[in-house]
């Protein structure tokens, strides 16, 4: 018995675990036999760890048969599912091999293959719609299943035509599968499935991803039904309607200011709790509705960000009239929709033109939560008092500030810095008496960068050397409005600094400083810090010189590219690629052999954005089999814009083994940009 | 900040993608596709706060500088709602303090011990730790014993909250008013009073990290509640590995009202009690004779 044998028959579990491990480098006569015996291991962890073997090895190995068989017997489901698992991640790769043995699979394990054929792309779509009608109704239904995980117009097809089944499992199957799909299905098809009480739910859902306009009376009538699922289901489906636009959308819209009571009320109780998705789809209809009895659920959504951005819009339209319901309902909301619906607030008065008795009950509601107990409410009132405060708030605000350093002093502090536009005297007066640093200083500095003047300059260039360094970073971040020699001297003080975020903030700093002419001053200091130690200062000065269009770094960011740390080589790639860099192209060929992905990345961009050579797309194309998605991804959207020969035969056999969604996506986009000249 | 209109840097698709993928990495959190505008609404204020331009800028920074470490834990703070309250999910609570904590006084008894620990997982800022050793000091079964409630999260700044004991008005929306007595009103409104907090201890810890979780010690009782959810299945199993490691044998693990361990393990076995379901460490088989082990 080898060694590795006895470590895969070990009692212990991690034992056999590593020994799985070590079984795909292994050349062992019997490894196919150890490895399928440890796909059906008693411990799940050795049962994963052998479907990733598995699934790395299984064409080279020839394991597909045992596969198959693993997956069609009955004693073992650990073994089923871990076999089923390896037909997941192999993909279309299996496909072969599934549709091989299906006819001598016995009838009892035709379902498991089945499943795994449902992984296996569109191969197999044209037998698992054939299988669909078979006469065994688990194969039938995991068929149905399978044609559902597949998808396409051919899937779709299948599925639909199990609408009318008399088996109402298959005729669940079918609409879940549709579902699954967002297929949109004519309300002529599902019409006489709503009768149908076992399935009018699923049909409801369905429903949702109807563009006719005529599904919004019918979903709305849903939603009076006694009991609670249909009407769960239907304001799905509304909200479903709305997030996918089209007619139905707009249709649902126009008709939404004119909803009854009860039909309001329904949706009342539907917004107010229960299930996430029923609820943020009723409060989005009431919303359209301008009913103001929903502005509480809206403001507790919201608090969490779960209204999304399309849902907030109906906020938008209703406008400044919507500010004082909403300043209505804050009281009686907890702390953090309480906050929500200020803010809301605070922008409709900020983008509308409210009477001027609104604007005051709203700067009286902001002053209550700047006071409150609550860093949250406090952090809302803070940022909003930015637009609204007037030479009364700077103290309260430093107040607030100070309180709750950690919620609350970057909000004041990004208010007071608005309010030294137009009260600077009261500004300077909060801000000004005190030393600045710590967290309190770091945020209010920018306020005291805003106030300008002799008693500004020196406190800013007395906080380079508080104690704290991110007020020292915050002082440095202020510089640019000092501007001219001194900042740039400052700012060279700073690189000097003991903390890699000054330095940092140093060199970005440097980077935007320039003189009358907009002739950038820092470049000196930025060839310094070209040859600091830390990562991030070096990277940030690479950046910099390339936006400053520095041409005299390009030596040194070329050595910084081949220095092998990736962080930096990013940036200098970045920079090169910006100058122009006649010698970046001998530097590519190493970058994308590189581990590290971004760079990979960079390297792919500098390559499409070069002059266009026979080599060129040959190169990206070699990314399509990087093992990092957003590798593959780019360079299928190089591809895509930059064409050139077998571009499209790349893409073309890429396409056939992705599984990735996004990658997927970005193939056939690239596909269908090609120029003519890169066919054939 | 505004909630209605967009302000600063957009969060693209596959930039959302790899910040999603790099905090799963991290700490085991799975993200929904449908929180890109949850990524991009409350990690802006990061950015911003970075002096970066963009969110690839962000990625980037996540990536590479020494820190990383640290931000990726202020982002995952700024992803995460941390709310909670004392005496959040009470019917649980009635169960832990009516059922669970008598039956291990006696088992405790029985082993000759006098210390009893209590492991609150992602206790955020700290309500549930001084509930549970509220709940351990009302009851009286374990006066004179050494008990340690032991709270752990991966976001520094709710840690701080945590030991400062000190908790606003909505803290407070589900505690009986008779333990009222277990806080002192001061200036910034109620703190935790000292020999609750004497019992209460907080660390940093990552849940996935397997080794430093021992620090904790073996436990009697894990409470994680609503915490899971944020898991992918991997990440939830490798959690609730740990949970089964740290647990003395008979010791038990509360969930939150919507997670169970359906699908994920079966080590644990579930106990029924008068008003919840929890799981419990199984207790090894009684000896009964000596047979050896081997023939």
């Amino acid at each position: 018995m080898s060694e590795l044998d006895a470590a895969i028959h070990s009692e212990d579990a991690e034992a056999r675990r590593r020994a799985v491990r070590e079984l795909a480098r292994s050349t062992d006569g019997d490894r196919t036999e150890l490895l399928t015996g440890a796909l059906g291991d008693p411990d799940w962890r050795v049962r994963k760890e052998a479907v990733g073997v598995a699934t790395e090895v299984a064409e080279g190995w020839g394991l597909l048969p045992a596969l198959v068989d693993g997956l069609c017997q009955g004693e073992n489901v650990g073994l089923r599912n871990a076999a089923l698992e390896v037909f997941e991640r192999l993909g279309p790769r299996a496909a072969n091999a599934l549709l091989v043995a299906l006819p001598g699979v016995p009838e009892g394990a035709r379902k498991f293959l089945v499943a795994a054929l449902g992984f296996a792309g569109g191969a197999g779509v044209d037998k698992l719609a054939e299988l669909s009608n078979d006469e065994d109704p688990n194969t039938a239904q995991a068929a149905l299943e399978a044609l559902a995980r597949i998808g396409g117009p051919r899937a779709e097809e299948a599925l639909r035509g199990h609408l009318r089944s008399e088996d109402p499992v298959q005729r669940l199957a079918a609409l879940e599968g549709l579902e699954r799909l967002e297929a949109t299905v004519e309300l002529d098809e599902i019409r006489p499935l709503l009768d149908d009480r076992l399935i009018r739910r699923s049909a409801l859902r369905l429903l949702g991803f109807g563009d006719d306009p005529a599904v919004v009376p019918v979903l709305l009538d849903a939603l009076h039904e006694e009991g609670a699922a249909a009407a769960h289901e239907a304001a799905l489906a509304l909200g479903r309607l709305l997030e996918r636009g089209g007619p139905s959308a707009r249709a649902l819209s126009d008709r939404a200011p004119s909803l009854d009571e009860p039909t309001r009320r329904t949706l009342r109780s539907l917004a107010a709790m229960g299930r996430d998705g029923p609820r943020r789809a009723a409060t989005w209809v009431l919303l359209l509705a301008r009913d103001p009895r929903v502005l509480g659920a809206a403001a507790e959504l919201a608090a969490d960000d779960r209204l999304p951005p399309v849902a907030l819009a109906a906020i938008r339209r209703w406008g400044v009239e919507a500010i004082e319901p909403l300043l209505g309902v804050a009281g009686e909301l907890a702390p953090r929709p309480r906050a929500a619906a200020l803010e809301m607030a605070a922008d409709l008065a900020q983008v509308g033109e409210p009477p001027a008795a609104t604007i005051e009950a709203l700067r009286a509601a902001l002053r209550k939560a700047l006071a409150s107990d609550e860093p949250v409410l406090a952090a809302a009132a803070a940022d909003a008092l930015g637009r609204f405060g007037e030479p009364g708030d700077p103290p309260a605000l430093v107040a607030a500030a100070r309180r709750f350093p950690d919620v609350v002093a970057r909000p004041a502090g990004r208010a007071l810095e608005r309010l030294a536009l137009t009260a600077r005297d009261a500004v300077a007066g909060a801000v000004t008496e005190r030393e600045l640093d710590g967290p309190v200083g770091a945020a209010l500095l920018p306020a005291v960068a805003a106030l300008g003047g002799a008693a500004a300059t020196d406190l800013l260039q007395a906080t380079l050397n508080a104690d704290d360094p991110r007020a020292r970073r915050a002082a440095v971040m202020a510089l640019p409005r000092l501007g001219g020699a001194r900042a740039v001297e400052l700012a060279g003080f700073a690189l000097a600094d003991e903390d890699v975020d000054v330095q940092t903030a140093a060199v970005m700093v440097l980077g935007q400083l320039t003189d009358a002419d907009g002739a950038p001053l820092g470049v000196e200091h930025l060839r310094v810090a070209l040859r600091a130690g830390a990562e991030p200062v070096v990277a940030a000065a690479a950046r910099a010189v390339g936006a400053n269009g520095d041409r005299g770094s390009l030596a040194a960011l070329r050595e910084l590219v081949s220095e092998g740390r990736p962080g930096v080589a990013v940036a200098a790639m970045e920079s090169l690629r910006m100058l122009g860099d006649p010698a970046l192209d001998e530097l590519l060929v190493e970058a994308l052999g590189q581990s590290d992905e971004e760079l990979v990345k960079e390297a792919l961009r500098a390559i499409a954005s070069g002059r266009e050579t026979p080599r060129r797309a040959p190169r990206i194309a070699l990314a399509l089999e990087h093992a990092a998605w957003d590798v593959r991804q780019l360079a299928a959207t190089l591809l895509g814009e930059t064409g050139g020969p077998g571009a499209r035969e790349a893409l073309a056999a890429r396409l056939e083994g992705e599984r990735d969604a996004g990658v997927r996506a970005a193939i056939e986009r690239a596909l269908a940009a090609l120029p003519a000249e890169a066919e054939g | 900040m505004s909630i209605l209109f967009d302000s600063g840097p957009t969060l693209a698709p596959d930039e959302f993608r790899l910040l999603r993928e790099l905090i799963n990495r991290f700490c085991g959190m799975d993200f929904s596709d449908d929180a890109l505008y949850v990524f991009e609404r409350r990690l802006r204020d990061r950015v911003r706060e970075l002096g970066l331009d963009d969110f690839t800028q962000y990625y980037h920074h996540l990536r590479y500088h020494p820190n990383a470490k640290a931000e990726i834990e202020a982002a995952v703070d700024a992803l995460v709602t941390n709310e909670t309250y004392f005496f959040r999910e009470d019917y649980q609570l009635r169960a832990f303090r009516q059922e669970i904590l008598p039956e291990l006084r006696e088992r405790l008894d029985k082993e000759n011990r006098r210390n009893l620990t209590i492991w609150s997982a992602g206790c955020s800022t700290g309500e549930e730790v001084y509930t549970l050793a509220i709940l351990v000091d009302d009851s009286g079964l374990f006066d004179g014993w050494d008990v340690r409630i032991f709270g752990n999260d991966i976001s520094r700044r709710v840690l701080a909250v945590a030991r400062r004991a000190h908790y606003g008005p909505s803290s407070f929306r589900a505690m009986p008013r008779r333990y009222l007595r277990y806080f002192a009103d001061d200036a910034e409104g109620r703190q935790v009073v000292p020999h609750i907090r004497a019992m209460c201890h907080f660390g940093h810890l990552n849940l996935l990290d397997h080794d430093r979780s021992a620090l904790i010690g073996r436990a009697d009782a894990v409470f994680c509640r609503n915490v899971l959810i944020y898991f992918d299945e991997a990440a939830r199993r490798r959690v609730i590995d740990t949970f089964y490691q740290r647990l003395h044998p008979g010791g038990y693990l509360l969930l939150g009202h919507s997670e169970s361990l359906l699908n994920s393990t079966t080590a644990f076995e579930l106990v029924h009690l008068s008003t919840d379901m929890v799981y419990r460490r199984p207790l090894p088989p009684p000896v009964m004779s000596h047979e050896p082990e081997e023939r």
